[in-house]
């Protein structure tokens, strides 16, 4: 065992009223707990990026945790073209249910987007 | 907004100056920051200018979870809060076209804002292939700007 820490983010339990919001910011899906109701942060899973410092209530603070509780296991989603990693399937699954995105954009890495726009615009110019 | 690129790519011989134009634009310390704008290389001395289309409805904004990418009125470009990102890179996953970029140093992503209304990479574009005009002027058909 190594002494290393690391930080993550934690909800307090006292502030928190359930509004649900960290639930719906957080892209890696580390926060758990149903609207109206005390949430919390999976450890395992927070990577620690603070999107849930959205809360309104300021309940949500970092803590240090041993290396060895984060065991998040990144599965990624890669670029069908070329293999890239693009998103983790968490967060895939996450933009997939977002308004006014298209999850058929997470097929693709930057790269591989970019030829594919010069494929389909070149070819109405002709070049 | 009344401005838009025009990219012509017959033109661009895919130097790369606005390439580098835009990274030390948005470098500081003097190191050169990651570069918004890139060329497509179709062949030797040729390529595209690949550049953020400032979408409308853009699904970069949309795919954000603190919302930090929001509409500049002033310049018309759709900017990122560095203070707001939280480097999630759902935005780069999320644009259809491959714009935005992700830092390698800074914790944030990057995307084209216009350099505040007069973009570096058009001023250092040495064919004309990348240009920066009114919307009704960059409509025209490209052969009429190809012939002059």
């Amino acid at each position: 065992m190594s002494d290393e820490k690391v930080t993550v983010y934690r909800v307090n339990q006292e502030l928190c009223i359930g509004c649900h919001r960290c639930f719906r910011v957080c892209t890696y899906r580390a926060v758990s707990g149903n609207p109206k109701e005390k949430h919390s942060i999976d450890v395992a899973k927070c990577m620690a990026c603070g999107a849930c410092l959205a809360c309104p209530k300021e309940a949500i603070s970092t803590t240090t945790v041993d290396a060895s509780a984060r065991t998040f296991e990144i599965k990624w989603v890669g670029c069908v073209e070329c293999g890239t990693p693009v998103i983790t399937e968490e967060q895939a699954a996450w933009g997939a249910a977002r308004k006014g995105v298209n999850p058929d954009a997470f097929k693709l890495c930057d790269e591989c987007k970019r030829r594919a726009m010069v494929k389909t615009a070149g070819g109405l110019m002709g070049i | 907004m009344d401005s838009m690129f025009r990219v012509v790519p017959e033109l661009c011989i895919a130097c790369g100056k606005c390439e580098l134009a835009c990274a030390f634009a948005h470098g500081k310390d003097g190191m050169p920051g990651v570069s918004r704008i890139r060329i497509y290389k179709r062949g030797l001395e040729a390529g595209i200018p690949i550049v953020c289309l400032q979408c409308g409805n853009a699904a970069c904004a949309a795919a954000c979870p603190v919302s930090a990418i929001k509409w500049n009125d002033k310049t018309g470009a759709l900017e990122v809060d560095r203070a707001k990102c939280v480097n999630c890179h759902m935005c780069v996953a999320a644009c259809p076209f491959g714009n935005m970029v992700a830092e390698p140093v800074e914790p944030c992503v990057a995307k084209c804002d216009l350099c505040g209304g007069a973009p570096k990479c058009v001023a250092f574009c040495p064919t004309g292939a990348i240009a920066y005009l009114p919307a009704a002027v960059a409509m025209r058909h490209p052969d009429d700007v190809a012939r002059r």
